[in-house]
């Protein structure tokens, strides 16, 4: 064997084992999971509430309150995420000197640490804005700590359409309007999923930042002004704070770690279903 | 028709951009129902004069457009009223067919209903209308609602010109509009470009000067000077090609230069 092919083959080595680590480590995660939470999951575990501070019982009032606080982020993170997104990726905008600092702005957001989300969303929606440690609260944290990856996602997808389709559109005498909603949107919904699929993962995985905005009450929540704890607070808590809860933290997160992978599959069908999809790869 | 006033007459037009002129003092005068080449070789600024005609370079950044022109007698502004009502009256086609990325009937209707309201029955009709008055009809009928990509080449530069059509504008400016076809398409588009000159007044940039000998009423030879575009010659076509009065022109041509 000559000296370059001894190194290919140690790279190749090396390449392959690096690949198999990381694989290694995901099924070991995903199946230590799967195995603890299904042993002894029943149904009921998903439409009772839970009792003897989540030892016992199910988890229904956090799935409702984790539901509630994805809902209250994706109403909000859509629209400005989607709009931000036009306007940083269009040339026509005339975002000028104006833009560079948005995208600065959003570079920063992004690297800021939950927790200073969490405090800032309990500074200004709970006590400024007087909406108390609610549901309506943690979404809206949630959604501000969002925003920054799905508006780079979005200006990126946008961005790599050609330019041509733009220029065609205004040959055509459409407006702004109709050339983002009918065509530049739904030829970058590949793009958009994928950011809103890394956002909400995000989301459904913070704790930091909802425990001092959507609290920790395990009670089922009856308006959005109501507290509530999402399923990943409640594996924190039955961890940490528990003795005896293991199993049903391990059972919970089961349930997120598959409420994952059903978002994620969800919109991933949601985008084939599209035409541009199919015609645009 | 001795009086009725060309289709498009400029004065002095520049394009420059980021203060760079592109092209400049470009007077020229473009019949209604007619071919009109621009010919010369390239970098001489005929594609940024071409989108003067309907502004469609004033989104293009540090762009700048100078000069007065004219579209049948009335300046550009009062010829129409907005962008949008100037876009539709003078239609622009690229050198790269742009379908975009949704069925071959979306493609129509979005610029019909953006255009006319939305209204079922009128939109089927344009749709129709425009894609007979190109002769895709009959290959698309029953596949409406194929992805327009999936069509050849030369059927989506077609399906582009039918968009522009149903529109139904008076000036249809056009970058090359055949160069990236192979030579069939190439020659049904030429074909439908002679059939819509009895309706409107065509603008055709082009390199290929057997296109522009095959198809051209008038001819405007651009060439370079001081690092931008200007005006060598223009006139009837017969006249260009077979008299010009330049040198530049002659030589050009006759294919020595360019």
């Amino acid at each position: 064997m000559t000296g370059v092919e001894t190194q290919n083959r140690l790279a190749a080595l090396a390449i392959w084992s690096a690949g198999l680590l990381i694989l290694g480590a995901f099924t070991l995660i995903v199946g230590d999971i799967f195995w603890r939470g299904f042993s002894g999951f029943e149904l009921g575990f998903l439409t009772e509430d839970p009792a003897d501070a989540g030892r016992a019982g199910g988890i229904r009032s956090v799935l409702a309150a984790t539901a509630l606080i994805l809902l209250v982020c994706l109403a909000v993170t859509l629209p400005i995420g989607l709009l931000t997104g036009i306007f940083l990726a269009d040339y026509t905008a005339g975002g000028g000197r104006f833009a560079p600092l948005v995208r600065r702005s959003l570079d920063t957001l992004a690297g800021v640490p939950s927790i200073v989300f969490g405090l800032f969303g309990n500074a200004v929606f709970a006590h400024l804005l007087g909406l108390r440690i609610s549901i309506l609260t943690g979404g809206l944290t949630l959604a501000i700590m969002v925003l920054p990856f799905f508006i780079r996602s979005a200006e990126e997808s946008l961005r790599s359409l050609p330019v041509s389709f733009s220029q065609a559109a205004e040959a055509l005498g459409l407006s702004r309007l109709t050339f983002y909603g009918k065509i530049a949107l739904p030829a970058a919904l590949p793009g958009l999923m994928a950011g809103l699929v890394l956002g909400l993962g995000r989301a459904l995985a913070e704790t930091a930042a909802l425990i001092f905005t959507s609290g920790y009450v395990t009670r089922l929540p009856e308006s959005l002004l109501d507290s509530g704890r999402t399923l990943s607070i409640h594996i924190l808590d039955l961890a940490l704070n528990v003795p005896g809860g293991a199993e049903n933290a391990y059972r919970t997160a089961l349930v997120l770690i598959v409420l994952l992978f059903a978002i994620n599959g969800a919109l991933m069908a949601l985008t084939r279903l599209s035409p541009s999809y199919r015609e645009y790869r | 028709m001795r009086h009725a006033p060309p289709a498009i007459l400029t004065h002095n037009v520049s394009v420059a951009f980021d203060g760079k002129p592109a092209v400049s003092g470009i007077s020229a005068s473009f019949p209604d129902c007619a071919i009109n080449a621009i010919v010369g070789p390239s970098g001489c600024g005929k594609s940024s004069f071409l989108s003067a005609l309907n502004r469609l370079n004033e989104s293009v950044p540090g762009c700048k457009v100078d000069g007065n022109i004219e579209l049948f007698g009335a300046a550009l502004g009062r010829f129409a009223p907005n962008r949008e009502e100037l876009r539709r009256t003078v239609a622009m086609i690229f050198q790269r067919p742009v379908p975009f990325p949704l069925s071959i009937r979306r493609n129509m209707e979005i610029p019909i209903t953006e255009h006319y309201g939305r209204n079922r029955q009128e939109t089927a009709g344009r749709c129709e209308a425009a894609l007979k008055s190109v002769g895709l009809w009959g290959e698309v009928e029953n596949r409406l609602d194929m992805p327009a990509t999936q069509l050849s080449g030369g059927q989506q530069q077609r399906l582009c010109l039918a968009r522009a059509l149903a529109l139904e504008p008076r000036i249809l400016l056009l970058d090359e509009p055949t160069s990236a076809l192979d030579p069939m398409a190439a020659g049904l588009i030429e074909e439908l470009l002679r059939e819509l000159k009895s309706q409107m007044s065509l603008v055709l940039v082009t390199h290929n000067l057997a296109q522009a000998r095959r198809l051209a009423d008038t001819v405007t030879f651009f060439w370079m000077k001081d690092g931008h575009g200007y005006v060598a010659e223009s006139g009837p076509a017969d006249t260009l090609f077979n008299t010009p009065r330049e040198d530049v022109s002659r030589a050009y041509f006759a294919g020595h230069i360019g």
